[in-house]
């Protein structure tokens, strides 16, 4: 494997686990906020 | 050489893959996992500090008033929500003996007159014979039509009135909004705070549990397709609720509750009829009850006495 190569597929890999790692935190917001709506509206940063 | 080579990059790939998984399924088991247990409908219910409101507790926060006639004989099991909890535990002291209410470990016995499910819990044992009047905000069409499919036609008795309102984060720099552009913000058509006069942030669109009654109030004012902004989460919450419930939240909490047509949800402009949205709360019975003291029940809510208990508890008698 070259080195060009091996590149493009960590940056790949990476790329994907951080759009998974993000959609997962935000489902977990989503559910946080559905579930406590008014702790989570009074602890919402403004 | 090259071997060697080809080996490391396979084992880097192979790590940054791991890491990946490893930190997804650390964030569901840690975090999402958990916020999926508190949704449940227990964890709704056990938010709400029940054992302050005890109708016969030394330090209790209830309303009380005396009255000359206890019950007796076959005595209705009396549930409802959450919002309503101080409303029927005073109805309780005043007319149910002491020893009907058993509480133990922080939930009421079955065999208690007095029981605490909630809206949804309180409706399901009105139609499955769990529990004989429930205190709660309109049924939803799934909740009526449950009763209809179990052969039990529900009964709603009004008793007092409430505003239902908006709430935001008390920061949020916006005050009030209009029925118009509430009905756009739901419908998905304004999905920005600076739309209706905020900051450049998305409008998160909360929502409650289905068959909630502050969500079934919802769906009946705007409609069951309420969409909700993607961008949202990363933006100021938009929340509703009944005005009792939060009121105290405003005054001590982070939250405030918005004007709507330029009328603040204070208990004046309740009873005046002043702001837009005011709803009945009902006692929720069986069509064809049979049992004496349900009806007995119903009489003292309406009666002076009980109309006073709703007034003075905070909410607008009918």
């Amino acid at each position: 494997m070259n080195d060009k190569l091996f590149k493009r597929i960590l940056i790949i890999i990476g790329v994907v686990g951080v759009i998974s790692i993000l959609t997962l935190l935000i489902i977990t917001i989503v559910l946080y906020r559905q579930t406590s709506m008014i702790t989570f509206i009074e602890k919402e940063l403004w | 050489m090259e071997k060697k080579k080809l080996f490391k990059q396979i084992l880097a790939i192979l790590g940054v893959v791991s890491f990946v998984v490893l930190a997804d399924v650390f964030i569901f088991f840690v975090f999402t996992n958990r916020c999926i247990n508190y949704s449940s409908s227990q964890m709704q219910a056990k938010s709400v500090e029940v054992d302050q409101y005890l109708p016969f507790a030394k330090d209790t926060k209830i309303v009380k008033k005396e009255y000359s006639e206890k019950l007796s004989g076959d005595l209705p099991k009396i549930d409802g929500a959450a919002a309503l909890v101080p409303v029927f535990n005073s109805f309780v002291y005043s007319i149910y003996p002491e020893s009907s209410v058993k509480y133990e470990n922080g939930d009421f016995t079955k065999d208690s007159a007095l029981q605490y499910h909630n809206t949804r819990g309180a409706f399901k044992g009105i139609v499955d014979g769990e529990c004989d009047i429930a205190f709660c905000a309109k049924p939803s069409d799934e909740q009526v039509q449950y009763g209809l499919d179990k052969g039990v036609e529900l009964e709603l008795t009004p008793i007092g009135r409430e505003a239902f309102v908006f709430i935001v984060n008390k920061n949020n720099p916006v005050d009030g909004l209009t029925m118009a552009q509430l009905k756009d913000i739901y419908s998905g058509k304004i999905t920005n705070w600076k739309d209706v006069g905020g900051a450049n942030r998305p409008i998160n669109v909360v929502q409650r549990n289905k068959g909630s009654g502050s969500q079934t109030t919802l769906e009946k004012l705007f409609g069951k397709d309420i969409k909700s902004n993607f961008f949202g989460p990363l933006g100021g919450s938009l929340g509703f609720s009944f005005r009792f419930y939060v009121e105290e939240l405003t005054e001590h909490g982070h939250i405030k509750m918005l004007k709507l047509n330029d009328v603040y949800p204070n208990k004046e402009n309740v009873q005046n009829e002043s702001y837009p949205i005011v709803s009945n709360f009902f006692a929720v019975t069986r069509k064809g009850e049979t049992n004496p003291n349900v009806q007995k029940v119903l009489d003292f809510v309406l009666s002076p006495t009980g109309q006073e208990i709703i007034d003075k508890t905070g909410y607008v008698s009918l």
